[in-house]
């Protein structure tokens, strides 16, 4: 163990940072459980409490929301068939069959056991490959650094949007917000109009709040999800604790979704419901009888479960070693590590190096609380299913104002917060993601930064993108991740109009 | 409203953002050196792809509209929606007056009935209880001043 290391594990491992890491999962797991609310609408609510909080307090407490939203949402798909998240959605095929079999504590102590293995693989690899990245990205070039980020926008659009263009469009969008204020070379004031307020631009977490939290206000209070209080009270979760015999049933489907999720994670914009239903396929192909997938088969909750969970850790290797973030969550984390003015890329190892680990450490504790939390605390946990819709809504919209105007103390940011729940909205109605929007609005700066820096030392000569082995690599990647989303939407489409016709 | 008929409309909402946009940037003043990118280009970069990306929507709902698979009615905002973001502006807009603890309470009363809630003595605790909550904990708990009353 090296000093930073240590000093890491030794920050993660205060008390302080154990009660926000356990307080983390706690909400996590309650955040994750309830249909309508997902992890980035949670981690919005406890962000403006994270403010005033120490920097490897407040990573330690959204870690844990994180890392235990993901096992959340299997509880409601287990028990209910309403994945809490959209990652859950391929474990309640299996979990909800098992549910109606009278199974619901044996599926769902799979789940928790299957999110536990995934969690500590993703860790690992989290340890591993994480210094290593963030040594090679210290070799980055502003062209290679421009190339880097123009991929990771592209893969983003290929992947979360059904259409190439509106993704296009949805990051085009997000790149002309960035462009309000100083620019970041010059620092030029930018479609200000003269309003001080538009000097700093506009604060991204405001505009994450606007987007995410508001269009689902409007769709939990206009057309809210049936949570049946009967349900909540009727079935009984006994026997959590997974048997030998179901253990050794998980272990190949957890060593398939384990890799596939931490992999998935990696790439920016595939999330956690792309690598549950990879691993839950993998998982079916490689079992002896695979028909027996969907009738509540414990391999068919820890695959995809395995899977989810460890996406998390995946994400975090890009958001650490080159500031770019996997998902949504991951890019409000870079918004509240900014806050505390630590900025994550290539540095935060060679700086706060101790910081680098401790969020690594936070990370694991994160996945040990998640396993106990959740194992200990289901009984009582479930019963949050029949919180009342009427108190809850009402809280996360007083809790989305007071976060944006915490942020900077100015009603300005509260108003530019409900105009990009407007947008969400819009957005929503066009079926146009928000999540390259997002993304965009993280990495426009340093997109413009970068292009700029490389255009002026090579005096506007556009090769320099492509005479770098890393920026030829990553600009390669870039096409390639266009070419593939333009081959695969009319391949989509055309599936998609099979199966209509099939259906008629 | 069908698909390709929301992509023709926002096509064109989005040609029109695309060409302000431009326009807006092509008359801020380049102080940079001759060869130099300066702080036009990216925003200009942004405006003509934006354009590019209208008119590649537009020609979509276009050919959509021939489709006839895709002529069917995809999300639609319900109409609470508008009384909901009007009752958050109203809250937003009486805040620096009224202050949190003042504004919050009916604000959050209204939520509470749009979530049809009609027992009223749980509609009258939760609008006074939680939004004090909130204050105190956010003031004493985390020392972040919430905005209070003009006359407090």
């Amino acid at each position: 163990m090296t000093g930073d290391e240590f000093l890491g594990f030794q920050q993660a491992s205060q008390y302080s940072s154990l009660i926000a890491t356990a307080l983390g999962v706690l909400l996590g797991l309650i955040v994750g459980m309830i249909p309508g609310l997902t992890i980035s609408t949670g981690i919005i609510i406890v962000l403006p409490m994270t403010f005033a909080m120490d920097p490897n307090i407040s990573i330690a407490l959204l870690l844990g929301l994180y890392v235990a939203g993901m096992t959340g949402g299997s509880f409601s798909a287990i028990l209910l068939n309403i994945p809490g998240t959209p990652s859950a959605s391929a474990t309640a095929m299996d979990g909800y069959a098992m549910s109606r079999r009278g199974e619901q504590g044996r599926a769902l102590g799979i789940a928790i056991v299957a999110s536990f293995l995934g969690g500590l693989f993703s860790f690992g690899c989290l340890y591993l490959i994480s210094p290593f990245l963030a040594n090679v990205a210290l070799d980055f070039y502003a062209a290679d650094l421009f190339a880097l980020v123009f991929f990771g926008l592209t893969v983003i659009c290929s992947f979360a949007a059904k259409s190439l263009v509106k993704g296009l469009l949805s990051a085009a969008m997000g790149l002309m917000i960035v462009s309000i204020g100083q620019d970041p070379v010059m620092g030029t004031a930018r479609f200000t109009f003269g309003d001080a307020n538009l000097l700093s631009g506009i604060h991204f977490l405001t505009a994450m709040i606007g987007l995410f939290a508001i269009p689902q206000l409007v769709e939990n209070i206009c057309s809210p999800v049936p949570v049946i209080k009967e349900a909540v009270r009727t079935f009984g979760v006994r026997q959590i604790f997974p048997r030998l015999s179901d253990l050794k049933r998980i272990l190949v489907p957890v060593s398939i979704g384990a890799p596939i999720g931490s992999f998935l994670g990696v790439l920016p914009g595939a999330g956690g419901p792309i690598a549950a239903f990879i691993s839950y396929d993998y998982a079916k192909k490689a079992n002896k009888d695979p028909d027996q997938f969907g009738t509540g088969v414990p391999e068919g909750i820890a695959a995809p479960e395995s899977a989810n969970n460890a996406v998390t850790g995946g994400a975090l290797i890009p958001m650490m070693t080159l500031g770019i973030p996997g998902d949504p969550v991951t890019a409000i984390l870079i918004g509240a590590l900014l806050v505390h003015g630590l900025a994550p890329g290539p540095l935060l190892f060679l700086e706060r190096g101790d910081f680098a680990y401790g969020l690594i450490f936070s990370f694991f504790w994160a996945n040990i609380f998640n396993l106990i939390i959740a194992l200990a605390g289901i009984g009582l946990l479930v019963k949050v299913l029949a919180t009342p819709r009427s108190l809850m809504m009402p809280t996360i919209a007083l809790l989305c104002v007071i976060g944006s105007y915490a942020l900077r103390n100015s009603f300005f940011d509260v108003w530019v917060m409900l105009g990009f729940g407007v947008l969400g909205l819009a957005m929503r109605w066009l079926n146009m993601p928000v999540v390259p929007l997002l993304l965009a609005l993280v990495l426009g700066r340093p997109l413009e930064e970068h292009l700029r820096v490389a255009l002026t030392s090579s005096q506007g000569d556009l090769s320099v993108f492509f005479t770098s082995p890393y920026s030829a690599f990553f600009m390669g990647l870039a096409v390639l991740s266009i070419v593939w989303s333009l081959v695969l939407e009319p391949w989509r489409e055309k599936a998609k109009q099979r199966k209509l016709a099939n259906g008629a | 409203m069908t698909m390709p008929m929301k992509n023709i409309i926002a096509a064109f909402i989005f040609a029109v953002v695309g060409i302000v946009y431009g326009l807006l940037a092509s008359e801020m003043p380049d102080r940079a050196a001759i060869g130099v990118p300066g702080p036009a280009f990216f925003p200009n970069l942004i405006a003509g792809f934006i354009v590019f990306l209208s008119v590649a929507l537009l020609i979509k709902g276009i050919v959509g509209m021939k489709d006839r698979q895709q002529l069917v009615a995809g999300y639609v905002i319900p109409a609470k929606a508008a009384g909901l973001v009007a009752w958050f502006a109203v809250f937003i807009f009486s805040l620096p007056y009224l202050g949190f603890l003042f504004a919050g309470v009916p604000f959050f009363a209204g939520l509470m009935l749009m979530c049809k809630s009609r027992r009223w003595l749980q509609v009258l605790i939760g609008a006074v209880a939680i939004p004090a909550f909130l204050f105190y904990l956010f003031r004493d708990g985390f020392h972040i001043l919430l905005p209070h009353a003009q006359w407090m």
